[in-house]
């Protein structure tokens, strides 16, 4: 295995609200390598975005704030460089797709143009007629039918789809290392999704970037991830890969999660809901923060009082649980028989 | 689809133009305009010249009038129409470029205090509250006591102060765009706060500034046409609108028709530019008509 291109080693990030510290990331550790799809997800809250922006310095100034850990890209601590540094590697090196395309491109300014600041931020050579023709091969590439006029086009002359396919142009641009997508397709029709999700892939194989997906859709993990991080309550309770993951789940969270996504193969069946709310982020429970939802809990005192460390399941597989061992036999989260 | 984009435009355009009040405006101001840059040739007497024969004469239509002095003459007979059209190149000249130095000052404090935010935006605006609460009359009198009356002097004075209502209203406009999505995919695209404050917050103020730059117009107009009244702007022998009205001041019984004419002019001007500001926010966005127009109007006359 090649070098990871980016290492995030025990990232803990703090935001500063009114009603007391959060901590969005709790000794977050996680390997990506290029080429390669990392997916993060996570019910609402659950801190995959927060490690996205901690990544890329982009915490609420004033709010969040990293308070330990490292981000190595490339062998430098995305930590300890000065924000001027830090904004060279944004967008050259690390590249963000966004959720809502309807709202992250500028509305006053033509898709080009837009194209061509990116372009710009990070290389004051660029002219606009050399912009200009990376724009149109960009557009191109991310399947934009027609570029050559669409370039000249404002957002709005653009349909939800295609601004997310400009999007994915912008942020590669600069042939990124690493590329970030942010619930790529949460805002868009599901008849889109499929489109803008073969759009990432051409997107990754053209840079060969790696890619973190951030997701709380399980299916498109499925699709296109290679490597999968479930996160809960700001830590990574399970990764490992795909396969692993969906086969041989071993955090009762994530066969929580497994159990809570219809299988056509099993049409029919109630859902199996993981009882209990997510916890808010001040009010995250000691121990294992997932123990009471948890149904192998049964009120052992280590789920309370120690905070499971990530433990190996099988190669390159790790749970965050006290009784990993127990889950495969468990039969956690059963579905009910057929209605 | 290109033609959308056109068409929005098109629409904007029709909205404008289905109001008479903004028809009128914008015809009295092109003929303003045309007046000041037109060469003063073709107008019918010198401006300046005084022809001691012909003073006091009534406009055309009454009793003692005569064609040649369409608007009547003044008391040392010069020709009312001619230094009303001469007038409008220095008020026009002294506003605009009063204007613009207001709006490159408040605009540029107004994009950089909203975008920076914290004790950056606390000073500047702590500073617009100390300029709009200080009278700028005052300040003028203050300055042509230093330096002497001069053009120069009011432009600079002018435009100088008029930045804190270009600050203010682009501040609250900045600090709405720096939360938009896009602005942080700049920011997230690696983009400098120079090129984000430049490429992405200053082309969406556009209209913005189309509509408050009608409105100051009219305001600076006003106070120009004010200090010229006083004597502290523009100078003899150089015909502007406010100076005429000074001078009409003592003619009242005997020549009333300097001072109306003088004065109806300001007016024109000045209400025209209102309702041009007031037309062109209600033709751009839809959805504000005609709220808020009355407290707009009251404040840039004020």
């Amino acid at each position: 295995m090649s070098d990871p291109v980016l290492s995030v080693r025990n990232l803990t990030t703090h935001l500063t609200t009114p009603s007391g510290r959060i901590t969005a990331c709790d000794d977050v550790s996680f390997d990506l390598r290029s080429g390669e799809v990392l997916g993060l997800v996570g019910e609402s809250g659950s801190g995959k975005t927060m490690t996205a922006l901690s990544v890329l310095g982009l915490l609420p100034s004033g709010v969040g704030r990293v308070a330990r850990g490292e981000i190595i890209l490339d062998g430098t601590d995305l930590t300890k460089l000065s924000r001027r540094r830090l904004r060279e590697i944004r967008g050259r090196d690390v590249g963000v797709v966004f959720q809502d395309p309807s709202s992250s491109l500028n509305p006053v300014m033509t898709v080009g143009d837009q194209v061509v600041e990116a372009l710009a931020a990070h290389d004051a050579d660029v002219s606009n007629a050399s912009g200009m023709r990376r724009a149109v091969e960009l557009l191109t590439l991310v399947g934009i039918p027609d570029p050559g006029s669409r370039v000249a086009q404002y957002p709005h002359e653009y349909s939800g789809g295609m601004r997310q396919r400009a999007m994915i142009a912008i942020a590669i641009a600069n042939q990124p290392k690493v590329l970030i997508a942010d619930e790529p397709t949460t805002a868009l029709d599901v008849t889109i999704q499929a489109q803008v999700l073969d759009v990432l892939r051409a997107a990754r194989r053209e840079t060969n970037a790696g890619v973190i997906l951030i997701t709380h859709d399980l299916g498109i993990v499925a699709e296109m991830a290679d490597r999968v991080a479930v996160m809960y309550a700001g830590r990574i309770v399970e990764t490992g890969t795909v396969r692993d993951l969906f086969r041989n789940p071993s955090h009762p969270y994530t066969v929580g999660l497994l159990a809570s996504l219809p299988l056509l193969s099993d049409m029919g069946a109630r859902l199996q809901p993981i009882a209990g709310v997510p916890p808010s982020g001040t009010d995250i429970p000691t121990g294992c923060p997932f123990h009471p939802r948890c149904p192998l809990w049964r009120e052992r005192i280590d789920c309370v009082e120690v905070k499971p460390p990530l433990r190996a399941v099988g190669d390159g597989h790790f749970s965050a649980c006290h009784f990993l061992e127990e889950v495969p036999a468990a039969g956690l989260f059963a579905r009910e028989g057929r209605t | 689809m290109t033609d959308r984009g056109v068409s929005l435009r098109r629409a904007a355009l029709r909205r404008f133009l289905r109001r008479p009040s903004n028809l009128v405006s914008v015809v009295f101001l092109v003929l303003v305009v045309i007046a000041a840059l037109w060469p003063t040739s073709w107008l019918p007497h010198d401006p300046t010249a005084s022809d001691l024969a012909a003073r006091l004469r009534p406009p055309a239509w009454l009793d003692g009038g005569s064609w040649s002095y369409v608007l009547g003459t003044d008391n040392i007979g010069r020709d009312v129409f001619s230094r009303i059209v001469l007038g409008s190149r220095w008020s026009l000249v002294i506003s605009g470029t009063a204007v613009v130095i207001a709006a490159v000052l408040g605009i540029t404090a107004g994009v950089i205090a909203g975008y920076r935010g914290g004790w950056v935006d606390s000073i500047t605006m702590r500073a617009v509250d100390v300029q709009l609460a200080f009278p700028v009359i005052i300040l003028v009198i203050a300055v042509v006591g230093v330096v002497g009356t001069g053009i120069t002097q009011l432009i600079l004075v002018m435009g100088v102060t008029g930045w804190a209502q270009y600050a203010r209203i682009v501040r609250g406009s900045t600090l709405s765009i720096r939360n938009q999505d896009y602005v942080e995919a700049a920011v997230a695209q690696g983009a400098s706060a120079w090129r984000i404050m430049t490429r992405d917050i200053l082309p969406n103020l556009a209209s913005e500034i189309i509509v408050l730059t009608s409105f100051n117009m009219a305001r600076l107009l006003l106070l120009e046409s004010g200090l010229s009244f006083l004597g502290l702007g523009i100078q003899p022998p150089r015909p502007s609108w406010g100076g005429m009205v000074g001078d009409a001041r003592d003619y009242l019984q005997s020549g009333w028709w300097i001072l109306a004419f003088a004065g109806g002019t300001i007016a024109l001007a000045v209400l025209s530019f209102n309702f041009l500001g007031d037309g062109i926010r209600d033709a751009l966005d839809p959805r504000t008509r005609h709220v808020g127009t009355a407290q707009s109007a009251e404040e840039a006359a004020s």
